[in-house]
């Protein structure tokens, strides 16, 4: 079993929390969205009580029926264009829809016509619109121009209609009503704006993710070419050697031979141990693996492990259980096996045990256990592997809080 | 060794070098003979079949047919334990083996010596897994997907698009779209495929 110390400069490298990052992207866009709808909502409202406490005549039930109709297209149609707008492509060409959504804007403006027309003011239409032509992602430069003239056209109009049209309304909820109106615009594009700007640093951190794996590959690439030069100089050396050795000394060529295979052996483990840099997993992980592996040799496996298992000194007792793992997989025949990692007693306790007594087997064998206890006690644990009947369990148990 | 039986083995592997320098050294002990030679699965399991031999040695990467699913369909019809060897066994493939009935696997590093000593362990009805393939087993990745996240890439896993996933899973457009949006958010990644190469690197799909 070779368990190779790592140095620092090897560590193993642990991925940022990606997912939290994630999450919270995604919270982000939710606060977002929700936020305009529940604006547009509140607009709406507004709008709906202004056009019931007006002075009368009261609004007909055609008026209110149209005006509910075109609020729920309208806000029907910014859900959606909202949807479309947070699904547009990062740099998955898949989800691409390239173009103006026309559907969905000509139904927020048939909306905002209904609106308009219910309530009897080209404000309400004018508003419902812009907010519409706000949701779409205009190409670099349009946005800003367009939000800038919509809001011109929006003053505007309210001017118009507050001043001409219709100056008698502008007295009580009219007024709020327009005010929120006014304000859906600049509003929903300044918090597009920001959910854009939390979507690039988002992707300006995967793109730092990206980089330091792309400098980690060079740098194994330059180490995999310095070791692996390295020995097939040797090899050719020793090679080189055996062959002018051949005719005058056979036994001192085999020699050389025999040691040339001993150099290829050494480029294998230390081709083996660079490539080791980018595993280990937390033992929970190597645990659950491990059940996987044994239940897909056939045996019952019972798996019990402590909450917080991923504090456990994982390089200690990883190699344990590789090693026994190996060995209950190996002998074979077994039934069933069980494996439990438990916190006692301000000691890490890994047991693994199975119900057929490992028999040493001809090739590999090395001194795993013998390695492993000698491991296990130079931090202050013990080892201890015991047979009962047929059952054998091996037992390890390290101080909580110990790094090695 | 015991010297009252031969034990008959079958060889498949796609790499001639290999192949050949592997059997000329089994040829070389004396308990062991190597009735067949091949350079695939398909054609394994056709000798496996005509010569019925005690042990078939196969090379996990072959073209068409892997090792795994090669000795799973002889281990069907012929009793003949399997071996298999691999030069770099990608994760969770000991798991596949172990599951199609594999009795041993090594690296294909090991010494000629080794494999013959492997032969006779498999040959007397034990098993034998390599500690080193056994220890990249065991620090696998986990998956952080669920079944159906992994069932989504597996459909995906050919470039179909959203449509045909939701075909395939009997599911909506929109579920499909959800579950790959989890599945980038989990791993962190920025498109389907990525999310693709990234679970078959890990053997998750």
């Amino acid at each position: 079993m070779s368990t190779v110390p790592r140095n620092d400069e090897t560590a193993p490298i642990r991925t940022p929390a990606a997912t939290t990052h994630a999450r919270d992207v995604r919270v982000t866009w939710w606060y977002t969205a929700g936020s305009l709808v529940v604006f547009q909502l509140t607009t709406l409202f507004m709008w709906l009580l202004a056009l019931l406490y007006r002075e009368p005549p009261l609004p007909s039930a055609a008026a209110i029926a149209l005006f509910v109709a075109g609020a729920a297209v309208s806000v029907a149609a910014g859900v959606l264009l909202l949807v479309r707008y947070r699904v547009e492509p990062v740099d998955d060409a898949e989800d691409h829809r390239a173009g103006v959504p026309w559907m969905l804007l000509g139904a927020s403006a048939a909306a905002a016509l209904a609106l308009g027309v219910a309530v009897g003011s080209p404000l309400l239409a004018v508003t419902t619109a812009a907010y519409a032509l706000c949701l779409v992602r205009w190409q670099g430069g349009i946005r800003f121009r367009l939000v800038l003239l919509l809001t011109v056209l929006i003053l505007a109009v309210w001017f118009v209609e507050a001043t001409r049209l219709n100056p008698d309304a502008y007295a009580g909820p009219v007024t709020s009503a327009a005010v929120f109106g006014a304000l859906l615009v600049p509003i929903t594009a300044t918090s597009l704006w920001w959910w854009d700007v939390v979507r690039e640093l988002d992707r300006a951190r995967r793109a730092e993710g990206r980089l330091a794996a792309a400098q980690e590959r060079l740098r194994l690439a330059s180490d995999l070419h310095d070791l692996q030069g390295h020995h097939l100089q040797v090899i050719a050396l020793q090679l080189e050697l055996a062959e002018k050795m051949l005719a005058r000394d056979p036994d001192a060529a085999a020699d050389q031979v025999r040691a040339a295979r001993g150099s290829v052996d050494e480029a294998r483990r230390g081709t083996r141990d660079l490539a080791a840099r980018f595993r280990g997993v937390p033992l929970p992980d190597e645990l659950a693996n491990a059940v996987d592996l044994l239940r897909a040799a056939g045996l019952r496996v019972r798996l019990d492990v402590a909450e917080d298992a991923a504090e456990a000194p994982a390089d200690v007792l990883g190699p344990v259980v590789r090693e026994c793992t190996t060995n209950v997989l190996k002998h074979g025949g077994g039934a069933e096996a069980s494996l439990s990692l438990l916190r006692r007693d301000g000691a890490w306790v890994l047991s693994i045990g199975n119900d057929v007594r490992g028999e040493t087997s001809p090739v590999g064998d090395g001194a795993g256990l013998a390695g492993i206890a000698a491991r296990v006690g130079a931090i202050g644990g013990t080892m201890d592997a015991t047979a009962s009947g047929d059952r054998f369990v091996v037992t390890v148990a390290v101080p909580a809080g110990v790094l090695s | 060794m015991t010297g009252d039986r031969v034990i008959r083995v079958l060889i498949a592997d796609d790499e001639d070098m290999i192949r050949t320098a592997l059997a000329a050294l089994l040829r070389l002990e004396d308990d062991l003979d190597v009735v067949g030679e091949c350079r695939d699965g398909e054609t394994a399991i056709a000798e496996a079949a005509r010569l019925r031999p005690d042990v078939c040695l196969l090379d996990l990467e072959m073209p068409g047919l892997d090792g795994v699913d090669t000795a799973a369909r002889i281990l069907r019809t012929v009793p003949s334990r399997c071996v298999i060897v691999t030069r770099h066994a990608r994760p969770g493939v000991l798991r596949r083996a172990l599951g199609a009935g594999v009795d041993g696997f090594l690296p294909k590093s090991r010494p000629a010596d080794d494999v013959a000593a492997v032969i006779r362990e498999v040959a007397a009805g034990r098993r034998y897994v390599d500690p080193e393939i056994a220890a990249d087993a065991l620090s696998d990745e986990r998956s952080p997907l669920t079944d159906r996240e992994l069932d989504v890439l597996r459909a995906g896993a050919r470039g179909e698009t959203v449509a045909e996933i939701a075909a395939a899973l009997h599911l909506s457009a929109g579920t499909v779209r959800n579950h790959v949006s989890s599945v980038l958010g989990k791993l962190g990644l920025a498109s389907r495929q990525q999310a693709t190469i990234h679970a078959r690197e890990r053997g998750w799909i």
